[in-house]
């Protein structure tokens, strides 16, 4: 538990320092921490949607305003989420950046994650690339670096959290 | 002979209730194309993409610019596929944003085939969900009385089914951005 915590503080200030102008979620264990202190960030509003694809929505409103968006998503979401990605966030050319926990990873073995495992690495890494990191250790810049990297190729950009043996 | 308006009257009708030309953000396919018909503007935002997404990158754009004003325009069947982003910007109270659900009771892009809420109240879901002195039908409303109206705001409109051909788009995904990127700069 401290580690996850020592996780979503990291995450926390990695998306501080992309000074985004919004951050958008739906919660995933890993992510708790990290959309507590969102929540609670007097620097941007954190909008808690309903379902993940809603999410891709609201980043994509604040990417074609030109503003920096961050999306915080379970890697099932996501997978939910695959049109709008595809058809807006994609097709509209749209930077804003996407945070997902690929739960089911081989230090994450939990019998209900697998198959989101599996799909995630089947389809999503197939439509986009995608930087995978250890949640537990993240690069202190890793937000900013992404954004720098959306703002670039023109597209979202997708970071995988994962947990480490 | 029905005395509903059309879909291009109507989102006519809402955008005059403002006093400034707020921003529109309209779903793919009939709502696009009859927001370009009625009011081609830089300030409209003609999303692509899944049906009923609309509402929610109006949602974004809103919290984005929160001085500004924020029309989203779904169509019936669209914002069905997008139903929990109403209770999403509810939760948001983003106080800028109002939703026009234009209820024809068909997928008029879809060869008229019915929509599953054709049956639906659209007015009873927008007053649970925002509150009845936040929702409204199209047809009680005029300028002075939404300026009065506290958001996030619906407004329902009841239109007939068109008659006419759907006009087609005409614009590019990089078209739509690089105008609305321009019209939303601060």
């Amino acid at each position: 538990m401290a580690e996850q915590a020592s996780g979503g503080e990291r995450l926390f200030r990695s998306i501080e320092a992309a000074r985004p102008k919004l951050v958008t979620g739906v919660p995933d264990g890993m992510l708790a921490g990290a959309i507590m202190l969102c929540e609670a960030s007097p620097n941007f509003p954190y909008i808690a949607c309903a379902r993940e694809e809603e999410c891709i929505g609201v980043a994509c409103g604040a990417a074609m305003a030109g503003e920096r968006a961050v999306v915080l998503v379970q890697n099932a979401g996501l997978l939910n989420s695959l049109g709008a990605l595809a058809t807006m966030g994609l097709r509209y050319g749209l930077p804003f950046v996407i945070l997902t926990t690929n739960r089911g990873v081989l230090a994450d073995p939990n019998s209900y994650d697998i198959e989101k495992y599996m799909a995630f690495e089947a389809s999503v890494k197939t439509l986009t690339p995608v930087f995978s990191y250890p949640f537990s250790n993240m690069p202190d810049d890793l937000v900013p670096a992404a954004f720098k990297w959306a703002e670039a190729a023109r597209r979202p950009a997708v970071i995988a959290l994962e947990k480490s043996l | 002979m029905t005395n509903l308006p059309s879909q291009k009257e109507a989102i006519a009708s809402a955008l005059a209730l403002y006093e400034t030309r707020p921003f529109a953000v309209s779903d793919i396919g009939s709502q696009s194309a009859w927001l370009k018909a009625a009011s081609h503007h830089a300030r409209n935002l003609y999303v692509s993409g899944p049906m009923g997404l609309a509402s929610s990158v109006a949602l974004g754009l809103a919290a984005c610019r929160p001085k500004e004003q924020v029309l989203a325009v779904c169509g019936d069947g669209a914002l069905a596929m997008n139903l929990s982003s109403l209770v999403t910007i509810a939760g948001a109270k983003q106080e800028n944003l109002a939703v026009l659900v234009l209820d024809n009771g068909i997928y008029e892009y879809t060869a008229s085939v019915p929509v599953p809420t054709r049956d639906l109240d659209w007015l009873a879901v927008g007053c649970a969900i925002f509150g009845a002195g936040s929702c409204f039908n199209l047809s009680d409303l005029s300028a002075q009385k939404w300026k009065s109206i506290p958001g996030p705001r619906m407004i329902v409109a009841d239109i007939a089914p068109s008659t006419e051909k759907t006009p087609l788009l005409g614009m590019s995904p990089g078209q739509i951005r690089a105008v609305f990127l321009e019209a939303a700069k601060q």
